[in-house]
């Protein structure tokens, strides 16, 4: 809570000089294209659910590159009792343990050794056991506020992280029945419709927050996300799988480190930025820089609906602006249509074929699938 | 001629300045009256000496004749046998041996008696043709008598004229010269003179300006008076009287008058003679009453000088007799005074503010205080030059001028805090009449907190800080507020787009109570109002600060000085989060003058600062957080100066701190926030100090300083003892010793030398050295670049060590054009030890075990400081180039991180390049233009050099600390004041200044930024003014 003091003072700071001629413009940092590859370790030791870690390497600032994923390492836990549970690769740099049964009374470690032969090791961590979420509310300003409720009636949580999944349909602005296969304007089956979409986005923010200040383990109305009046997102049905997380304090502390790093930054009235202090290790070279931290505990979910028609003054997408139908003999089809670049949208009756730009039909280019998630 | 004279100067007279050429400017007298018999002299037909006070000067010991027949006065050399005429009109008296002559109406009378009346005789002498043509001529000689009573001269020409003329009182009169048997035909000089006296005795004065207004001969008033009741506190050299006597339109005959004037201090006559003798008393402002600070006052025999205190108050040990002393002032015309000292006296002294002429400038050889000064890396601004300098908004900006000077860097132009020579901002002693201000800013540092219209002018000390500071480590801000005008009421006020400022002072009491208040506000609400986002129309911001100063001199000795000081800043963020901070101090000060030689002044006072922030926008979370500082204080400070060449400043000063380092408390009855409230901490930290500023010749001085400095950490206080040899974390407090009210925790205590010397290498160099240690207990939590509202301060305790610090200069000053332009060159070298860093993510606010999160720090920083000053001329202004490192390395093996693997990183406000140009231009007296220039290397920062994805975001790992840095600044800024006519008589005095704050409208880079949005990193760089910005000011005075 007291952080929030700080950062408000940025916004302050930024608001006062603002309000005289402040002016913000884009700044390049210095070139500072070395490639460090430092292994970044992602994930958490989960009692409840599989276990996943996600090994890479730091990139250089002008990477455009999603990931550089570390495939060929050797991944395991370790209990303290000696017993060791070793993680399957998946080839793209995740690690995931399949069936182990971990059990909450025990610590556990993560031994790493990389491609190159390089061994990493983590501290001993303590699961730590997460609460049930309370609820998952959400309010409307113009935008969508999403906020999550939690509560540990022992007291013992109280620090927190959350994850979510978004999941929601998207309309493409034609319902198409048609597709152009082989030269020739076809009837689908109602199964290939290419109309509907599901979407699912995993979080790209870092969310913490503690009650310590608190007398009861409360969290309250606390944001996860915000969703434009005018995302796509909420364009028919939204959907929220919410992961809660409880952390101990040091992890807390590297959690909200990196959250201020990325986040909030150098501002002059912010904190310097802080170095990340893990709690992995390489055992060559104990100053090579790990960025991670293990963390050991259960997860507890929560998922909520969101319906377009339960929202007031709803904006549509600008993007439906650029679908625009064009009319064509249906003779002229194949001239039309065989680059690629359109597909049929629907026939006038006894007359001639509507056609349309390709992500106004089809759906599936722009990210989603057709297949209806199980929990719809 | 003009040659000739000049020689004659050096020969007649070596007290006389160059610039008092004008005596032997007179026509060349040639002839006598050789076939005459007898003479035309007064007295005797050779040469004498005598005085003569000719264009408001005095000329001493000069060889004279007073030629009766034509009433001229001839001066002559022997030597070359010149003889020159003196002007009558320029003459205003002169004395021949032990007689005095006067002029009044245009003829020149010897004074029998003065007092409230004056008898006078003049001297006749004619040539007479004998009784037969052939025979030569001869000179008569006969005299007239006259009186000046009520403003009138009447001539005696017998016994009855004096009851006439004396009528009030002619009946005691005839019975006097009954009883007495006087005979006026007889002796008429003595008749004339006994009657005087006893008119003068027989009835009352109201006051010396009761007869000065009524005489209307001001020549007379001046003339040289020997009195045989001298006082042993001799007469003092104030303006009582004068001014009322002497036409207003013409200031300069009393500034004349004053300098020419010998002033008797004793009388030879007077008991053994000393040859020594001490003078003190007040430097003040002519015109207002106000004291004056750091005036030199110096004597003609020895060169070394002394200089007023913060009361304006100065002892001077001159040798017994006849000497000039010369005073000089930064912003006052130089002035000097001729004494006669025979035993120790009391003189107050009167200056001019100097007005800028557009003639050509008189460059006189004082001015050279930076060469002469014994303080090193010592700068005085007076407000003069400060209002001088454009500033954004229109409104001068004390600690924006201080910024500019050589060794002092700010981290942006938004902000306040400022470091010196590789010092935090916390490491500076700000003060205002001795109260600690903690928070000199409003608005987050937009403008100082120091209102300039009540500020006089400010002093830092970079290095060599007098003895009797201490507390912080790399420097000292003195700023002197303004003592009200003592003999009328004035005030200014001013009119800015977002500030107004009204300032009104004016005497209590006549002569003896003066106040000065002042305050400002803001208005600034209507432009958050105006801002398109809606997020701000909802903010508001508002300060202001109010400021008092009363002095009241209850009698020559004892003067008690009461300062006030209230500043307040709130600001409230879209209806949500409230921030409000202030100071609120007070002080007297009682100033008691034991002797000429011994002076004293105690000071009790109080000093808080606080801060609040609160929020109710979400109920549940509703808090408000609150953070004061209260500090009393008492000073007793002893000056005692034995000989000029030692002066001793010996003194205790004591402070007791309590500090609520913090409470959260809920703001709403729905607030589930759980009340806390960090235990209070309280400290006494106690000094004693003796220093001695021993002028071992007069090329040689020295500063000798101790400070011993004791620091208790007092109870009550549950104190967490921490596992030993393991990082200090919540986890290895191994216990909690609790302490009672008062008992004392831990002590730290040292001494703390200051050391400097200067070394006079030629008539316009000199050369300085100086070291000095420096301890201070309390120190800032801050890991932001700047001072932020939510800065708390922390006392020194078992865990944290007090900050500690050593620092070597050395430096090389030089006059050029006897000393219109100063130049100066400063080297350092500092080290400091337990400075706080901070760990990665350290919690400094509500927190109860502050000692886990901060790291000990070790800092070095060193640099060269340039500096070229033009003080006088049509163009004034400097330039100053600094190089300076400061690097700071982490010294603290427990505290379970290694910044930067434990090498030196750079500070985050090292700045290699420091070059500001401050040039100002008068065209005429009413339109100057003034510009300022700043370029300076970026402050290091600490950036992204990496990408990585965790938790499903993408994120950046950054660069070892501060290993990078922002682009270079440069701002260059131009005003223009225009003021309003000068005639006297107005109500108001205007003045208008508009400008242009940086006027390449290049955009500096205030902060650099990086934000992470929807997966995506971009770097920011704000800049704040990144425009042209133009500006308008208006002000006035009443």
């Amino acid at each position: 809570m007291q952080r929030n003091i700080l950062s408000i003072t940025v916004m302050l700071g930024l608001l006062l000089m603002l309000a005289i001629t402040g002016c913000v413009k884009p700044f390049d940092p210095p070139a500072t294209r070395v490639n460090y590859g430092y292994l970044v370790v992602d994930g958490t030791i989960t009692l409840n659910a599989p276990t996943h870690f996600r090994l890479s390497h730091t990139r250089t600032l002008y990477d455009t590159s999603s990931a550089s994923p570390e495939n060929g390492a050797v991944v395991s836990l370790e209990n303290e009792s000696g017993m060791v549970y070793p993680l399957v690769a998946d080839g793209q740099g995740q690690y995931t343990d399949m069936n182990a049964s971990l059990s909450g009374g025990q610590k556990y470690r993560l031994n790493i050794q990389t491609e190159n032969g390089r061994q990493y090791r983590s501290d001993f961590v303590e699961p730590k056991p997460a609460p049930e979420i309370d609820s998952l509310e959400w309010d409307q300003d113009d935008d969508i506020f999403i906020y999550v409720n939690t509560h540990d009636p022992q007291n013992q949580s109280r620090y927190y992280r959350w994850e979510f999944t978004e999941t929601f349909a998207v309309h493409s602005a034609f319902e198409s029945h048609l597709d152009f296969v082989n030269g020739e304007v076809v009837f689908l089956e109602p199964e290939q419709y290419k109309s509907v979409c599901y979407h699912t986005e995993n979080s790209t923010s870092t969310i913490v927050a503690n009650s310590i200040a608190l007398k009861d383990d409360v969290i309250k109305h606390k944001l996860l996300t915000t969703v434009p009046n005018d995302n796509s997102k909420i364009s028919d049905r939204y959907s929220i799988l919410v992961r809660q997380f409880v952390l101990n304090q040091a992890a807390y502390q590297y959690w909200e480190t990196v959250r201020q790093n990325s986040q909030q930054a150098g501002g002059i009235f912010d904190p310097q930025p802080s170095q990340l202090k893990g709690n992995i290790r390489c055992l060559e070279d104990t100053l090579e820089p790990v960025i991670g931290f293990v963390t050991a505990g259960t997860v507890t979910e929560k998922r909520m609906f969101i319906k377009n028609n339960e929202l007031k003054d709803r904006r549509e997408p600008t993007s439906s602006a650029f679908c625009k139908e064009t009319l064509i003999a249906r003779s002229d089809a194949a001239e039309y249509l065989s680059d690629g670049q359109y597909l049929p949208a629907y026939y006038v009756t006894n007359g001639p074929l509507a056609i349309a730009p390709k992500l106004c039909v089809d759906c599936t280019l722009s990210g989603g699938v057709t297949q209806v998630p199980s929990f719809w | 001629m003009f040659r000739l004279a000049y020689i004659l100067i050096l020969l007649v007279s070596g007290e006389l300045f160059a610039q008092e050429l004008p005596l032997f400017n007179g026509p060349e007298y040639t002839a006598f009256y050789r076939d005459a018999k007898g003479f035309p002299f007064y007295a005797s037909d050779s040469i004498t000496h005598g005085q003569v006070f000719y264009e408001d000067i005095l000329y001493d010991n000069v060889p004279l004749a007073f030629n009766i027949m034509d009433e001229k006065v001839y001066i002559k050399h022997p030597s070359l046998g010149y003889n020159i005429r003196l002007l009558n009109e320029k003459l205003d008296w002169f004395t021949i041996g032990n007689h005095r002559f006067a002029k009044v109406d245009g003829h020149f009378y010897e004074i029998l008696y003065n007092g409230h009346v004056y008898a006078l005789a003049q001297r006749i002498k004619k040539l007479r043709q004998q009784f037969r043509p052939e025979d030569p001529l001869v000179f008569v000689e006969y005299d007239k008598y006259f009186v000046v009573s009520n403003g009138q001269l009447s001539e005696v020409s017998g016994p009855r004229s004096l009851p006439r003329i004396f009528s009030d009182k002619a009946a005691d009169i005839k019975k006097f010269i009954r009883s007495r048997n006087l005979n006026f035909r007889k002796d008429p000089e003595q008749v004339l003179a006994l009657v005087s006296e006893y008119y003068e005795h027989s009835r009352s004065w109201v006051s010396a300006a009761d007869t000065l207004a009524s005489t209307a001969l001001p020549s007379l008033v001046y003339a040289p008076v020997r009195k045989k009741d001298t006082a042993i506190m001799a007469r003092t050299d104030t303006a009582k009287g004068m001014q009322e006597a002497v036409p207003e339109e013409n200031p300069n005959l009393i500034s004349a008058l004053q300098e020419n004037r010998l002033i008797e201090i004793g009388h030879k006559e007077d008991g053994p003679a000393k040859s020594k003798v001490n003078l003190a008393g007040y430097v003040r402002d002519a015109n207002t009453g106000e004291p004056i600070i750091g005036a030199t006052i110096s004597s003609s025999q020895d060169k070394s000088g002394v200089t007023s205190d913060q009361f304006g108050y100065y002892t001077l040990h001159v040798p017994a007799g006849r000497t000039t002393l010369k005073i000089t002032a930064s912003g006052m015309k130089d002035t000097k005074r001729q004494v006669a000292a025979y035993i120790d006296g009391k003189l107050d002294i009167n200056m001019d503010e100097r007005i800028a002429s557009l003639k050509a400038v008189l460059v006189v050889a004082e001015k050279n205080s930076n060469v002469r000064s014994t303080q090193m890396s010592v700068d005085k601004l007076s407000i003069k030059t400060i209002k001088q300098v454009p500033v954004i908004l229109g409104e001068a900006d004390i600690l924006r001028v201080v910024t500019s000077l050589p060794g002092v860097t700010s981290a942006g132009e938004a902000s306040t805090g400022f470091n010196v020579r590789g010092g935090s901002t916390d490491q500076n002693l700000i003060l205002y009449n001795e109260a600690t201000i903690y928070n000199p800013s409003h608005v987050f540092g937009f403008f100082s907190a120091f209102n300039p219209d009540m500020v006089k002018g400010v002093e830092l000390y970079k290095s060599a800080i007098p003895e009797k500071f201490g507390g912080r480590l790399s420097s000292v801000l003195d700023v002197t507020g303004r003592e009200g005008n003592n003999k009328k009421f004035a005030g200014t006020g001013g009119i800015g787009p977002l500030t107004s400022k009204l300032m009104i002072e004016g005497p209590l009491i006549k002569e003896k109570t003066t106040f000065v208040l002042g305050g400002r506000t803001t208005y600034s609400d209507w432009l958050l109002r105006s801002l398109p986002n809606k997020d701000y129309r909802n903010s508001r911001a508002s300060f202001y600060d109010v400021s008092l100063n009363v002095t009241h001199t209850i009698n020559n000795r004892n003067s008690l000085y009461l300062t006030g000081y209230i500043s307040k800043d709130k600001f409230r963020l879209n209806n949500d989060t409230t921030y409000s901070y202030g100071n609120i101090n007070g002080n007297l000060k009682w100033k008691h003058i034991f002797n000429n030689k011994l002076s004293s002044v105690f000071t009790v006072g109080r000093d808080h600062y606080d801060y609040a922030v609160s929020s109710q926008a979400n109920p549940v979370q509703a808090f408000n957080l609150k953070f004061d500082i209260n500090q009393t204080h008492f000073r007793a400070a002893f000056s005692y100066s034995p000989s000029n060449a030692h002066s001793l400043d010996i003194g205790v000063n004591s402070i007791l701190y309590k500090l609520h380092p913090g409470s959260y408390l809920p703001d709403d009855p729905k607030s589930l926030v759980e009340p806390r409230t960090l235990q209070s901490e309280q400290a006494l930290e106690s000094a004693f100090y003796i220093g001695d500023k021993y002028t071992v010749s007069p090329k040689l001085s020295l500063n000798i300083g101790l400070r011993y400095s004791v620091f208790n950490y007092l109870g009550p206080q549950s104190v967490n003892i921490y596992a030993p040899g393991v990082p200090k974390d919540s986890s290895t407090i191994q216990r909690t010793v609790t302490y009672e009210k008062g008992k004392v925790i831990k002590t730290y205590q040292a001494p703390e030398i200051r050391l400097s010397g200067r070394y006079t290498t030629g008539e316009n160099s000199s050369v300085k050295l100086s070291f000095n240690t420096t301890r201070q207990y309390i120190q800032m939590l801050s890991n932001t670049t700047v001072i932020s509202p939510t800065d708390t301060w922390k006392l020194s305790d078992q865990d944290i060590l007090p900050q500690q610090a050593m620092q070597f200069s050395a430096g090389y000053y030089r006059d050029f054009h006897t000393g219109a332009i100063e130049s100066s060159v400063e080297v350092y070298y500092k080290r400091m030890k337990h400075v706080l860093d901070y760990k990665s993510g350290a919690q400094l606010i509500m927190n109860p075990h502050i000692a886990t999160d901060v790291i000990n720090a070790k800092g070095k920083s060193y640099g060269a400081e340039f500096m070229i000053k033009k003080t006088t001329g049509k163009l004034n202004g400097w330039v100053s180039y600094t190089y300076s490192r400061t690097m700071l390395r982490q010294d603290d093996a427990l505290a379970g991180e290694n910044i930067n693997d434990g090498a030196y990183y750079p500070a985050s406000f090292d700045k290699p390049h420091n070059l500001n140009v401050i040039a100002n231009f008068r065209f005429t007296h009413r339109i100057s233009v003034s510009s300022n220039i700043v370029y300076t290397t970026g402050r290091p920062i600490t950036i992204p050099i990496a990408l990585f994805d965790l938790g499903g975001a993408q994120q950046v790992y950054y660069s070892q600390r501060n290993q990078y840095r922002v682009p270079d600044y440069f701002r260059a800024d131009i005003s223009m004041t225009i003021e309003g006519n000068h005639r006297l008589k107005q109500k108001t005095h205007n003045s208008w200044s508009f400008g242009f704050y940086n006027l390449t409208a290049r955009k500096n880079p205030y902060s650099i930024y990086f934000i992470q949005q929807q997966g995506i990193v971009k770097g920011y760089q704000l800049s704040i003014f990144g425009t042209l910005i133009p500006f308008v000011t208006y002000n006035f005075r009443f």
